[in-house]
């Protein structure tokens, strides 16, 4: 049996709803609300580490746009130049750096969300190539010293948080009880 | 947000039809565009996009109804047996009228009348049978009828 209230419907225009004032702002702030609660808290200390970097080797006398300049009579120098102790604890930081590396890029390639931890780690490592000018232009400074070996820690976090997050994706369960 | 601009108003159509709080519908509405937009690889073709976020924002509507759980009541007074006024009502009274029904009888009205749903449709979304849908349906009716009596319409 045909519905006749049913069959008048089929060719009613619905009228036009008007969305209350301001919908579009709370949907803007609904979806940053949801990214920031989908996405890991990067590390937050990169900015200013790199930031921190800039003023070590503005202090240590380095004309800084020289430092970022890619001009080839720049020279550079190893931290493990200064002294066997800190070319010892360079290797042990590259050693640990190179493998887990390698790991952060399948896991960034597996889960792009996480992406933005190398780009953190790529920051440190321009920064990193800086302080190997300014160590070459200030030997023996303290400060650029102190920079490089808190560079290479701070990359290692980064990267040690980055394998928290992927495992914490993997086993939300394990990581939420 | 081209997206958005472009169906959000349609879909707060919907949605509100069936959850009548102005605030709960605009959240109901954006919150069935976050999960759309977050479930895209679902979507096999992109022109369906339309009636696909209407699907996701009637259910998000139902669910958000049904916690505050779906009563469906009586019919009180005398209600005349014809049909005619179905042919004869003014459309725009009658959707107006389904708006001022109890939960349950708007939300049957509504998917059944307004979205074009069957009633096998309307029993999977609901979580209910056919058969049960289609006796709603017929209580709801009576009921509407009884609404337009209250708001002017007298055959």
């Amino acid at each position: 049996m045909t519905d006749k209230l049913k069959n008048r419907f089929q060719h009613y225009q619905l009228p036009q709803a008007d969305l209350p004032e301001g919908h579009e702002a709370r949907f803007l702030n609904k979806i940053e609300s949801k990214t920031n609660q989908t996405q890991p808290k990067m590390y937050t200390g990169v900015a200013a580490a790199v930031a921190f970097i800039a003023v070590v080797i503005s202090l240590a006398g380095f004309f800084q746009t020289s430092v970022y300049s890619s001009s080839a009579t720049v020279q550079t120098a190893q931290l493990g130049q200064v002294s066997p102790q800190l070319e010892e604890m360079e290797l042990h930081f590259q050693r640990q750096l190179n493998d887990k590396r390698i790991e952060a890029v399948q896991i960034a390639q597996q889960n792009p969300d996480l992406a933005g931890f190398l780009d953190e780690l790529n920051q440190l490592e321009e920064a990193y190539k800086a302080l190997e000018k300014a160590l070459a232009e200030n030997a023996n400074n303290d400060r650029v010293i102190k920079a490089m070996i808190d560079n290479y820690r701070m990359r290692l976090e980064i990267l040690e948080q980055m394998f928290i997050y992927s495992q914490m994706k993997k086993n939300p369960v394990e990581y939420n009880s | 947000m081209e997206v958005y601009r472009l169906y959000g108003s349609m879909v707060f159509a919907t949605v509100s039809q069936l959850v009548t709080n102005t605030m709960d519908a605009e959240e109901l509405m954006q919150e069935a565009f976050l999960t759309a937009f977050q479930q895209m690889e679902k979507l096999g073709a992109p022109e369906a996009f339309g009636s696909w976020i209407k699907q996701i924002a009637v259910r998000k509507a139902i669910d958000h109804l049904r916690l505050k759980s779906l009563v469906w009541e009586s019919i009180s007074g005398e209600i005349p047996a014809d049909d005619e006024w179905e042919e004869e009502a003014d459309l725009d009274t009658v959707y107006e009228s389904i708006k001022l029904l109890p939960d349950g009888y708007r939300v049957i009205l509504s998917l059944y009348l307004l979205e074009g749903y069957d009633h096998e449709e309307i029993a999977e979304i609901l979580q209910i049978s056919a058969s049960t849908s289609r006796s709603q349906y017929t209580r709801a009716k009576l009921k509407l009828r009884e609404k337009l009596t209250e708001v002017g319409y007298d055959r």
